[in-house]
C-alpha cells in the first residue's frame, strides 16, 4: 500500500511543477461556466422547460455533468498506449508493482486534485451567477454517489482496455481518440441529453457502457428515474464494470506476452 | 549452481519492410507482408554469482533482446531461462525484487521532479528500511559525487548526471543481478570512467552479478574478464576476454623507437606499417612471425625502445564480424 501512496504523492508533485498549466487549467473551468451561463440564460429566456427538462434541470445537467466529466473521464491510463508503443512501459514492468494499481493511484490523485479545486470554483460560480439548480433527494443523492463510483471504476477499466490495444496494434492513438474521446463524448450524453435523440438510439445505447458513465448518474440526480429503475441501472452498470474488469485482465495477460519493448 | 542459466533461447519478431515513398505508404495500408526475424537464436550460456560478463556484438546482434528476456520484459519464443531460480517471464515480485536494470536510453527517473523523489518511491516499492536506505544513498552519493544534484529536477540534469542517478535508482534495493544496457552511451570520458569505477565497486563489494552490453570497448576491457560475443542472434564466442584475442587476433602490434631516422623502405620489409615518422614506427606482424621479426629489427637497426602489444579488442571484434561476412 505504501508504494501506491508514494506513487500518488509523486504524481501530485508533478502537477505542481507546471504552474502556468495549473493556472490555465483552472481558468478554463471558470471560462466554461461563464460561457455556459451566458449562453443558456439567452436560450432559456421566456421558457420554463426544454423537452423533459425544466430550466433548473438543464443547468444542473451541464453543471453537475461538468463535475462528473472532470471526476470520471480524467485518466492517466491514456498514457499507456504511447508507453507501450515507445517502449517506456519497460521501466514499469521491471518493478515489483501492479500496473493496474500504479495507474489507479495516479488516477485517484488526479481526480482528488480536480475535485479539491473544483469545489472552490463551484462555490465561486454559485455566488457569482446564483443559478437555480435542481437538487436531488437524499435517496437519489446516495444513488448518484454510487453511480459516480461505478462510473469511475468502469471508465478506468474501459480506458485500460483501449490502451491495451497498443499491445497488438501500432495505431494506439486512433483507437484512443475514437473509443476514448468521440464515443465517450457523444454516446454518454455529454453534448446533449440522450433523451433528445430518437428513442431507438437510446435503446441501442442501453446495451453499451456509455450512458452508465454520465447520462444515468445525471438522470438520478435530476430525479427522472424511478427507484426500481435505479436498482436496475445500478445492476447493469455493475455488470458492465465487471465485464470491463475481466476484459482488461484478459488483455493484460495476453498483451504482456506480445509486448515488444521497443527501443534500447 | 549458476545464477543465470539460458538454454536454447530463441526470440523472434514479426516485422514488415516498407518500400520508400508515399505510394508504398499508401499500399502498406492495405497490404503488409510480414516476415519473421530471429533476434536471438538458440542461445545458451550460464553465469555464476558475482560474475561480471560483457555481452558484445554489433548493432542488432541480439544483445538487448537477450537482456530483455533475462529481465522478464520479453517472453522467449522458445527455450528456457532461469535467473536466481525464477522464470523471468513470470515476473514474480520475489524475482523483480532481486534484479536491477539500467537502460542507457530509457529513464526510470520521474522526469519533472528531482531524482530523490524516484529514490523515495523505489524505497517504498522495494520495501527498503530507513537505515538501509540512508546507508546506501550515502554510499552512492559519495561514490558518484551526486550530493548536489539529487534535488534538481531530472530534466534539468546533464546526461552524465542523469545516468548516475539512474544507477542509484536501479541499485538502491541492492539487487543480486544487475542488467546494464549501454550504460555509458553518450557520456564523456570522465563520466564514463566514473560509471565504470562504480560498477566495479558494487560488483566487488556486494558480489552483484552483472551483465553488461556496450559498444564502448573501454567498458568491456576494464570491467569484464569474460565476454559473450553475439552476432546475428547467435553466440560466436563465450570465454575469457584474453582468450578472445588469442583465438581471433592474427596479428601483433610492434612499436619501435630508433636512435636515427630510418626510411620507410627499411621497415616495410618487416611488416605492414600502421604509423611512423622516421624515428618511431608501429607495424603489424603475424602472430607466427612477430618474435623473429622483432629479433631481426633489434639486430639490424639502432633500436632504443621496443613494445609488443596484442591487437586492440575493437580490431579483433571487427575481424570476427568481417570473417563472418
Amino acid at each position: 500500500m505504501v508504494k501506491y501512496i508514494r506513487i500518488a504523492i509523486n504524481t501530485l508533485q508533478e502537477y505542481f511543477v507546471y504552474r502556468v498549466n495549473f493556472f490555465f487549467g483552472r481558468l478554463q473551468v471558470f471560462i466554461f461556466f461563464v460561457m455556459f451561463f451566458s449562453l443558456w440564460s439567452a436560450v432559456s429566456a421566456g421558457r420554463s422547460s426544454l423537452g423533459v427538462y425544466s430550466i433548473p434541470q438543464i443547468y444542473s445537467y451541464f453543471v453537475v455533468g461538468y463535475i462528473i466529466k472532470a471526476f470520471v473521464f480524467t485518466t492517466r491510463t491514456a498514457d499507456i498506449g504511447g508507453d507501450i508503443q515507445n517502449g517506456n512501459f519497460s521501466t514499469l514492468l521491471i518493478k515489483p508493482i501492479s500496473t493496474l494499481k500504479y495507474y489507479f493511484s495516479r488516477d485517484i490523485i488526479d481526480k482528488l486534485f480536480n475535485l479539491f479545486f473544483m469545489f472552490w470554483e463551484f462555490i465561486l460560480i454559485l455566488l457569482l451567477f446564483k443559478p437555480e439548480l435542481a437538487m436531488p433527494s437524499l435517496f437519489n443523492f446516495i444513488a448518484f454517489i454510487l453511480f459516480l463510483f461505478l462510473s469511475i471504476i468502469s471508465f478506468f477499466f474501459y480506458s485500460l482496455v483501449i490502451s491495451f490495444i497498443a499491445f497488438w496494434s501500432e495505431d494506439a492513438w486512433s483507437s484512443r481518440f475514437l473509443f476514448g474521446v468521440v464515443f465517450i463524448t457523444i454516446f454518454s450524453g455529454q453534448y446533449i441529453p440522450l433523451d433528445f435523440l430518437p428513442p431507438v438510439i437510446g435503446k441501442i445505447l442501453d446495451y453499451t457502457p456509455y450512458p452508465y458513465m454520465f447520462y444515468y448518474p445525471l438522470k438520478v440526480w435530476l430525479g427522472q428515474i424511478d427507484q426500481n429503475m435505479i436498482y436496475l441501472r445500478l445492476l447493469n452498470g455493475s455488470l458492465i464494470c465487471i465485464f470491463f474488469y475481466f476484459l482488461s485482465q484478459f488483455m493484460w495477460l495476453k498483451g504482456k506476452q506480445k509486448y515488444q519493448s521497443y527501443g534500447n | 549452481m549458476s545464477t543465470i542459466q539460458v538454454k536454447n533461447l530463441t526470440r523472434t519478431f514479426q516485422i514488415f519492410d516498407k518500400k520508400p515513398g508515399l505510394g508504398a505508404s499508401i499500399k502498406s495500408i492495405f497490404y503488409r507482408p510480414q516476415r519473421t526475424v530471429h533476434a536471438v537464436e538458440n542461445v545458451s550460456f550460464e553465469i555464476k554469482q558475482g560474475e561480471l560478463v560483457g555481452f558484445i556484438g554489433p548493432n542488432g546482434a541480439g544483445k538487448t533482446t537477450t537482456l530483455k528476456c533475462l529481465s522478464g520484459l520479453l517472453y522467449p519464443s522458445s527455450g528456457n531461462i532461469s535467473v536466481l531460480g525464477f522464470k523471468p517471464s513470470d515476473r514474480k515480485y520475489e524475482y523483480l525484487n532481486q534484479i536491477g536494470f539500467v537502460m542507457g536510453q530509457k529513464n526510470q527517473l520521474w522526469w519533472d521532479i528531482p531524482p530523490q523523489e524516484t529514490f523515495l518511491l523505489n524505497k517504498a516499492i522495494y520495501n527498503i528500511s530507513d537505515t538501509d536506505y540512508q546507508k546506501r544513498l550515502d554510499f552512492f552519493i559519495k561514490t558518484l559525487d551526486i550530493g548536489d544534484i539529487i534535488s534538481v529536477q531530472t530534466k534539468k540534469l546533464s546526461l552524465g548526471q542523469r545516468m548516475k542517478c539512474e544507477f542509484v535508482a536501479a541499485l538502491l534495493h541492492n539487487p543480486k543481478v544487475l542488467f546494464l544496457d549501454e550504460p555509458t552511451i553518450g557520456l564523456d570520458v570522465i563520466a564514463a570512467q566514473k560509471i565504470r569505477d562504480f560498477v566495479k565497486e558494487i560488483n566487488q563489494q556486494f558480489k552483484t552479478t552483472v551483465i553488461l552490453t556496450s559498444h564502448n570497448m573501454n567498458d568491456v576491457e576494464e570491467l569484464c574478464k569474460r565476454v559473450i560475443l553475439i552476432d546475428q542472434g547467435r553466440i560466436k564466442f563465450d570465454g575469457l576476454l584474453s582468450n578472445l584475442t588469442k583465438k581471433f587476433a592474427e596479428l601483433k602490434i610492434l612499436k619501435f623507437v630508433f636512435e636515427n631516422k630510418i626510411s620507410k623502405t627499411d621497415i616495410k620489409k618487416f611488416g605492414e606499417i600502421v604509423d611512423g615518422d622516421g624515428y618511431s614506427y608501429t607495424i603489424k606482424v603475424s602472430k607466427e612471425k612477430y618474435l623473429s621479426v622483432a629479433s631481426k629489427i633489434l639486430t639490424t637497426l639502432p633500436v632504443t625502445d621496443l613494445n609488443i602489444e596484442d591487437t586492440p579488442i575493437e580490431d579483433v571484434i571487427r575481424q570476427v564480424y568481417t570473417d563472418k561476412n
